[in-house]
Order: structure tokens, then sequence, then C-alpha cells
């Protein structure tokens, strides 16, 4: 534990070590140094180097902090990849359907998209969620699933009546997010299938659902806020130590 | 009462003392235990405001010294103690 104290205390500036160095060195060998101590005099280093720093370095040093917190916590966060595949529905023989019927079609395929024994299943089958599921309750990662689930319509270059829905899945991995996709559109087409509202429709699936090949994250975005808060955490550090420098010195 | 300078310049007010002594002294007549980093953050910090000064010594155990206004400083941060203190006491006997 001594030697351990003594290369903590070669972390105080040198110009105190100058001054105090001999000294302290003398009081670490006549107490006999602890744990506890080894961390007071870490904590007393980094306290006596904070006074001897200069409001840019102190910014420096907190930049580079966050910055490396920022890695840290970019490296611990998987990347995320969004599959997506598109669903056209469009009326049966040109008829136009009422638009309230529509609407209990489009909720009961979203609702068997999104029913939890369907998710359950799926989670089962696929092993998803393994990390979440050692520590929360299955309800819980049922709810997680549904949130990387989305349904929505979009615009649809069919002719008028039709309508157009991308059905997304987004997870860790790029081949069971597509994998995970195609269970996904299986299901939602089926709910719509299944419903008494079905002969008013036929469905259509242009394309298998895609593979993603990107992460969904913006990385320039990602770096740029990562940038933006380290330096907020430098400026942050830099002020309070020197208010509280101020604060001791007065 | 667990101001390290505080604590330090009590331990000093009753004689030189060098570092060790003073966690030793400090440890005996206010029970707690300043860590080296702790015990010599509060000595920079005081002989920076002249409130303490080294003692003449070839021995590497540096003694140190209260100074006249380290010792007027100690007066004044005592008394307002005790204030607080008597304070406390009568609003305790009071309750």
């Amino acid at each position: 534990m001594k030697r351990a104290i003594r290369f903590l205390a070669r972390l105080y500036p040198s110009s105190w070590r100058r001054r105090y160095g001999a000294e302290f060195d003398a009081l670490l060998e006549d107490a006999a140094p602890s744990a506890r101590d080894a961390f007071d005099v870490f904590s007393g280093a980094l306290k006596m180097q904070a006074t001897t720093w200069t409001f840019g370095r102190i910014v420096l040093a907190g930049v580079v902090t966050g910055i490396l917190m920022a890695a840290a916590f970019s490296v611990a966060l998987p990347a995320h990849y969004l599959s997506h595949s598109f669903v056209t529905l469009m009326p049966a023989d040109g008829s136009s359907p009422a638009n309230e019927s529509t609407l209990q079609l489009v909720s009961t395929m979203e609702q068997s998209v999104f029913s939890r024994e369907f998710l359950t299943a799926v989670i089962h089958e696929h092993n998803l969620y393994w990390r979440e599921r050692l520590r929360m309750p299955l309800d819980d990662v049922v709810e997680s699933m549904r949130r990387d689930i989305s349904v929505v319509p979009v615009p649809s270059s069919e002719n008028g009546n039709a309508f157009t829905f991308v059905v997304q899945f987004d997870y860790s991995d790029p081949r069971v997010a597509q994998r995970v996709n195609e269970e996904l559109t299986s299901r939602f087409v089926e709910g719509g299938l299944n419903s008494q509202l079905t002969s008013h429709w036929t469905f259509r699936v242009p394309d298998a659902p895609s593979l993603p090949l990107k992460p969904t994250t913006n990385r320039a975005r990602l770096i740029a806020l990562r940038l933006l808060a380290a330096l907020l955490v430098g400026l942050t550090l830099a002020t309070a130590l020197r208010v509280r420098h101020g604060k001791t010195a007065s | 009462m667990s101001d390290p300078t505080l604590l330090v310049l009590s331990s000093l007010a009753g004689g030189d003392k060098h570092g060790y002594a003073m966690m030793e002294d400090i440890e005996r007549f206010a029970g707690v235990r300043l860590g080296p980093g702790t015990l010599y953050g509060a000595i920079t910090r005081l002989e920076q405001r002249g409130w303490i000064r080294q003692v003449n010594s070839k021995d590497r155990r540096q003694p140190y010294t209260i100074t006249g206004t380290g010792r007027e400083h100690l007066q004044d941060q005592l008394a307002n103690l005790g204030r607080v203190v008597r304070a406390g006491m009568r609003r305790l006997e009071n309750a």
C-alpha cells in the first residue's frame, strides 16, 4: 500500500513536490496508510493540480474527459439497424370502401402486429433482447419491442383509393432486423386477411423487407453532439473549479 | 468540527509539530483522522495565507508553527464556533 501511495504522491504538481515532497514522503513512511489514505492522496493530488491549472487547461482537460466519456458511451451502446417493408392496401374491383371500415381494418392489422402473444412468440423464436430479458420482466421486454416497431402510413404511388404503409423494425443486428420484419409484415397482412372487412381490399407487398446496411443513427450528428457535450462538460468543470478555488482563496 | 485547517491550527496552538505528529494529535483531541492528502492540503493553504510557517529543521519531518495572524484567525473561528455551540445547547435545553 505504501508503494501505491508513494506512486500517487507523484501526481501532485511538480512545484508542490519541490516544496512539500520530502516531508510528505516522510509522513507516508511514518503513517500506516490504508486504502482510504490512498484515495485521500489521489483526491488531494487532483485538487492541488486543479489549483495550478489555468482556465484554458481545465477546459481542455474537461473536453478530453467529455470526449473519452462519449466514446466509452458510444462503444457501450450497440448500433441500430432499421429494416422496412411496404404494404399497399388497394380497394378490390375499384370499389371505394367507407373511411370508417378502412380505419377499422388498419386498426385490426396493427393490433395483430402489436399483440402480446405474437411479439412474445417472435422474441422467443429469434432470441431477441436477451440482455433485457435477464433483467426485465417479459411484459417490459414486449413493451420495449413495441417501441422498436412502427407501422406508419406513407403517400401511395397507387391510385387515389390505395393506402401504403411502411412496416419498420429497429434492432442491433441487421439480419435479425430483416428476418423479424418479414414476420411483422406477414402478420400485418394476415391481420387484414383474417378480418371480415377483407372482401373490399387486396394487399400487396412489392418487395421483401430490406436488409439495412448502415446503422440508423446519423454519425455526423452524433459526433457533433458528443463534441458539444464534451465542450459543455469542460466549461462546467472549469467554471466549478474556478468558483471553488476563488472561495478557498478568499 | 471537521474543517482540516481549523484542526491543524488548533493542533499547532499547542506547540510546533510535523505532519505525522499533527495527525496523531488531531486524532487524540478531535477524534478525527485526517488523511495525508487532506492534512497537506490544509498545511499548503495555511502556509499560503501566512497562518502557519515552517520551523528551521534539518529533519525530513518538517515542523510547523502557528503565526500571530494564524492565532488571531483561530481565536475568531473558535469564538464563532463557541457562540454556535452555546446557542445550540441553550435551544436543546429549552426544547
